[in-house]
């Protein structure tokens, strides 16, 4: 349900919008509200929390004939807007200072919507009571399976999003709802630690902690495993990707390069590749927050943008980027509601949402019989982006060994990526017929304005250089 | 917060503790050298934690409380999070209690300061150093924030700091026959010093030029690695974590008491390790943890071996410590006795910029693509890039020297420069 907060203040927001937009060409607030719960039940302790997602605020954004201004705040009522309004005015003067220099910004689109969206959960959820019943019933499982299992744990995260964007022409709403359920186990044998994890991501908060309970034995198998890992001898391999390995090369090696923000502050070499090849002919990718169902599914972006579904790499051919409204207003490129802040007390930048690969035509068990010496990678544990010089960091948790066509048997962990992007994605021979999308990531623009995204496709198999 | 005080103490709550947030901004957003976007931020949050007790346990909530919110709200929402307590019980524990300790102002010549007067200055001296014919900034960042923190509980604790940091994003760009470069930076501090700025932007666009003017680097043995920016802290912070109380009531520490943290074979320098509230300079710095227990400093490896554990109020509890030290935020390690001159008697692989240092806190796995790293050769540095380097801390710990030249960052302050015997290039 939209957040009653936000529909509190709604009207003393168009005001302000009213009032600032007789001083300012342009005048946009957004108004963002996330709630939610926590809980996390681990060997050692149990906690109840507000969603890591949680977070209550407003920003105006102007554009007054120079630059673009900012001011976020926290509420809003009659007693304080007057004095709102003139930090707004404040903030936007600093721009007089004679040492600045401005970038030749114009007013962004405000085309005409009234519209309001809504996306409900699809489950009524557990209490945290019968959450936390729940997963000490799991708790006792995993280390019923293992004594090498040394801790576990179990965390149910839901959250609802609600956020408003009102400007001289534009009156949206938008409410939607997402969660999470994660289990891990942590093993030990000796000195050795290793740590293994599985999760459900979905807008089905009862299904998530249910389905948790099918993951446990393979988790503890995994944890298990995980303590026999040896480092991998660096080498360039073939490699099969699971679904998490490749949303990793869709979104940070690849994606990061065609946030179009990074085009106009020359940070991304994709900007030279639009319309020439990038990746095998077989590769399509997309990005959007409307291209598939997942954790970066809304309605309209943080700048008052509806959602998309862009069409990013076609046959090996790079089409076009992604863009924010302010990116677009400077490179004359409309914006394909990619525009996201961390919160409203954040900057929006140009900022992925679904990112993926589409599914191929191979089956998965051909793809692993064509590999002479190589490994099936599994599940990002890290990566970094590179825009500028196409350089991959992208960590995989561990890897399992493939030898004339059949697993070996030998588990490697963790297993670093590396070379150049464009040379990955060209050696990409098969992509299998079945696709998943993992709704469960962050993604941070450098180190910080973390979202949340997801990312993913089928598997792939492709040639790279591990160690 | 009457009205939150009013509604906790009216509750059936056993405990209750309360974190206020009041803080403002001052942002600047480069694209080049012009202004894309400024902001201003001006923001408040309230968290609140209630404690309830059932049978000898306890169990805990915390949530978000908006002013916004009325009294018949507030008041079901804490009994809401009561019941949800009762079910999240743990081993009784204590939460602090008044102290009369007063915490210690931090550090900064921030204060009394207009923060948008600062942004201005701080980009004023970022882009002096933007001279160069082939080197330019691509994107700047300016962040300048001040943080009033208030934390008070229902056994008298009743504390507040004031913080400051300056944050800067930057990227300096280089350009050479058509092909370019970037690196990465951030620039964290709490005490501007305008001329040290400049200078400092200056070297980062002049490392750029040597990530341009790079090589790919490959070496099929081990060399001596030395590990410098992001690496140093992140490598630190495997022997730090480890004597967490957290880690050792959950039986995860590797590291005992009056034991060596380091093997029984220490080949490199025995670390010695202090936590501390607050040090010049860095950001990070504290008086108080988010539990209100007023922080002193806490030496807790010295010469290798294990001194003392360290961290929150509520697991230093469940050790039976007598006065838990809190949550320190700065790491001090102790400089060494060998710089990076001593070390050009034979190669090393000085790694200077990494996509992302990584440390695998359980398994002690640690490294990264080095986006740029200089190969000493025996004579001279030649700028590399294009590998990653990789080890085991449990394999390496002993072997760790640390060099006399020291930093100060946001949340460490000690040797610049760790050099490793053995480490793997990929």
């Amino acid at each position: 349900m939209f957040s009653n907060f936000l529909n509190s203040k709604h009207d003393i927001c168009k005001k302000l919008v009213d009032r600032l937009s007789s001083k300012f060409e342009y005048v946009s607030l957004l108004g963002k509200q996330i709630t939610g719960d926590n809980v996390r039940v681990t060997t050692f302790n149990t906690s109840i929390n507000d969603s890591m997602e949680t977070q209550n605020g407003f920003v105006v954004k102007i554009y007054g004939g120079k630059a673009y201004s900012e001011y976020s705040f926290s509420d809003i009522d009659e007693n304080n807007i007057d004095d709102i309004e003139k930090k707004v005015v404040e903030t936007v003067h600093v721009l007089d200072d004679d040492s600045l220099l401005h970038i030749s910004g114009k007013a962004l689109e405000d085309e005409p919507l009234v519209k309001e969206f809504s996306r409900p959960m699809e489950s009524e959820p557990y209490s945290v009571q019968e959450i936390i019943a729940k997963y000490n019933e799991y708790k006792g499982y995993i280390h019923s399976k293992s004594d090498k299992i040394i801790q576990s744990m179990l965390m149910f995260e839901r959250y609802e999003t609600s956020s408003m964007f009102i400007s001289k022409n534009r009156d949206l709403k938008q409410n939607f709802s997402w969660c999470i359920a994660v289990a891990i186990a942590v093993s030990k044998k000796d000195d050795k630690i290793q740590m293994a994890r599985d999760y459900i991501a979905c807008n089905d908060p009862r299904g998530a902690v249910d389905g948790l309970k099918d993951k446990l034995d393979d988790l503890v198998k995994l944890a298990e495993d995980l303590l026999n890992a040896t480092m991998i001898e660096p080498g360039v391999y073939d490699i099969i990707t699971n679904p998490s390995i490749t949303g990793l090369i869709a979104h940070e090696a690849f994606g990061h390069s065609v946030e179009m923000d990074m085009f106009l502050k020359k940070r991304a070499r994709a900007r030279k590749y639009i319309n020439k090849p990038v990746a095998s002919s077989l590769v399509n990718m997309h990005d959007g927050a409307a291209a598939t169902y997942s954790c970066a599914s809304y309605f309209f972006d943080d700048e008052g943008t509806l959602a998309q579904d862009t069409l990013i790499i076609k046959n090996g051919i790079l089409l076009t980027g992604i863009c924010d409204a302010v990116s677009g207003a400077q490179l004359g490129h409309k914006s394909t509601g990619n525009g996201r802040r961390e919160s409203a007390n954040r900057k929006a930048y140009t900022r992925m949402t679904n990112t993926f690969f589409e599914p191929g035509n191979d089956k998965l068990e051909d793809m692993i019989k064509s590999v002479k010496h190589g490994y099936m990678l599994f599940d990002t544990n890290n990566g970094m982006e590179d825009p500028k010089n196409w350089n991959i960091q992208c960590t995989a948790e561990y890897g399992r060994e493939i030898k004339d066509g059949k697993f070996t048997g030998k588990i490697v962990a963790p297993v670093v990526m590396s070379g150049y992007v464009p040379d990955l994605l060209m050696s990409i021979s098969m992509i299998s017929d079945d696709f998943k999308i993992l709704g469960s990531g962050h993604c941070g623009k450098g180190h910080k304005e973390w979202v949340t995204v997801s990312d993913g496709g089928p598997c792939l198999k492709a040639r790279c250089k591990l160690g | 917060m009457e009205k939150l005080l009013k509604a906790l103490n009216s509750s059936a709550v056993n405990d209750y503790k309360i974190i206020e947030v009041n803080s403002e901004s001052s942002e600047l957003f480069y694209v080049g050298k012009k202004l894309e976007t400024n902001r201003a931020t001006n923001l408040k949050s309230v968290s609140v934690t209630i404690y309830v007790d059932v049978d000898n346990k306890r169990g805990s909530a915390t949530f978000t409380y908006y002013d916004y919110m009325s009294e018949e709200e507030l008041a079901k929402l804490i009994n809401d999070k009561i019941y949800a307590a009762k079910f999240a019980l743990n081993q009784h524990y204590e939460i602090p209690s008044k102290n009369d300790e007063k915490p210690s102002k931090n550090p900064s010549n921030f204060a009394s300061r207009n923060l948008s007067d600062i942004a201005l200055e701080i980009g004023e001296a970022v882009f002096k150093a933007d001279h160069y014919e082939d080197g330019f900034l691509s994107a700047t960042e300016i962040f300048v924030t001040k943080k009033n923190r208030h934390i008070l509980n229902s056994k008298g604790v009743d504390v507040s700091e004031v913080t400051y940091e300056g944050y800067i994003e930057l990227i300096p760009a280089w350009e050479k026959d058509g092909e370019e470069t970037e690196t990465y930076n951030q620039i964290i501090f709490s005490n501007l010093d305008k001329t040290a700025l400049t200078k400092e932007v200056d070297e980062l666009l002049l490392l750029t030029k040597a990530r341009m003017d790079a090589v790919p680097f490959k070496s099929d043995k081990p060399l001596t690695v030395v590990i410098e920016d992001e690496g140093v802290p992140r490598t630190i912070s495997y022997f730090v974590n480890d004597l967490s109380y957290a880690k050792e009531y959950q039986h995860m520490s590797r590291s005992k008491i009056s034991e060596s943290v380091q093997g029984d074979n220490i080949e490199g320098t025995p670390l010695t390790i202090d936590l501390l509230p607050s040090y010049v300079g860095a950001s990070a710095s504290s008086s108080i943890d988010s539990d209100g227990v007023v922080l002193k400093p806490v030496n807790i490896i010295k010469d290798g071996i294990a001194k003392a554990r360290f961290g929150s109020y509520q697991f230093g509890y469940y050790l039976g410590v007598e006065h838990p030290t809190g949550v320190l935020p700065i790491t001090k390690v102790e400089c060494g006795s060998k710089s990076l001159e001593d070390y050009k008697k034979e190669p090393y692989l000085r790694c200077v910029k990494f996509s992302s240092f990584q440390l695998e806190d359980a398994s002690g796995y640690f490294g990264g693509e080095v986006r740029l790293g200089f190969y000493y050769d025996g004579e001279k540095e030649i700028p590399v890039t294009g590998f990653s380097i990789a080890g085991s801390l449990p394999e390496l710990k002993g072997k760790i020297v640390v060099s006399k030249e020291d930093i100060v960052s946001s949340r460490y302050v000690g040797p610049k420069y760790l050099f490793i015997k053995g480490m793997s290039i990929i």
